[in-house]
């Protein structure tokens, strides 16, 4: 399936060192988490550098997640700093397919409405990013030619 | 394949929205996703999709909270 990139909004400051932008594209899609019989849908951020599908507190907090309750592991990204994730056992909806992970939440935000990475994510799906053309191809593992 | 164009959610730059179906209309907004969902809600809107809207003069690279 090819979904397109998400445009959002650039600053002046962007605009200063990439003046022929038109506007930030992310590979953001739709998806559903659902915990204990609780979903809901949100955008997430496709992030190949992610090591797991992480999320932020206000998605632990709609799906009445006790964060604490469950493992933790340190997680860090630029600037260094050392986050604790809590996993908990999660099923992601994607188009027509679901999966269930362990899934991280943060005690805090995480700069974005979610991440889906390499455990959960990649390990499903074959995902090709084409910023050339503002789409991102993603098959089924083993489908990609 | 068009992108998603989401302009229509500078004014609410580093809340959350709960959007409708085609992305176009914001059902629900917050400082938390349980606020923009409850907005939406009570406004008849039991499906909607959460998006947190990164704020415009911040770049993404990873988390660093």
């Amino acid at each position: 399936m090819h979904i397109p990139y998400v445009k959002e909004g650039a600053s002046t400051d962007t605009l200063k060192v990439f003046p022929d932008v038109q506007g930030i594209y992310r590979p953001k899609v739709r998806i559903a988490v659902e915990y204990k019989g609780v979903k809901h849908k949100l955008f997430a951020l496709i992030d190949s550098g992610a090591d797991s599908c992480l999320f932020p507190r206000d998605i632990a907090e709609i799906l009445d997640i006790d964060i604490r309750k469950g493992p933790s592991i340190m997680y860090t990204g630029v600037g260094g700093q050392r986050v604790p994730f809590y996993f908990h056992e999660v099923k992601i909806f994607f188009d027509q397919y679901s999966f269930k992970t362990m899934a991280g939440f943060a005690y805090a935000g995480i700069g974005t409405g979610g991440i889906l990475g390499q455990r959960g994510f990649f390990e499903n799906f074959a995902v090709k990013f084409d910023y050339k053309h503002l789409v991102v191809e993603i098959k089924e593992p083993g489908l990609v030619g | 394949m068009s992108p998603i164009t989401l302009s229509h959610l500078k004014s609410y730059e580093g809340k959350w929205v709960a959007l409708s179906d085609d992305n176009q209309r914001v059902l629900g907004a917050g400082k938390t996703a349980k606020a923009a969902l409850q907005e939406a809600k009570s406004k008849g809107h039991s499906d909607a999709t959460l998006m947190f809207v990164q704020p415009s003069n911040l770049l993404y690279c990873g988390f660093f909270e």
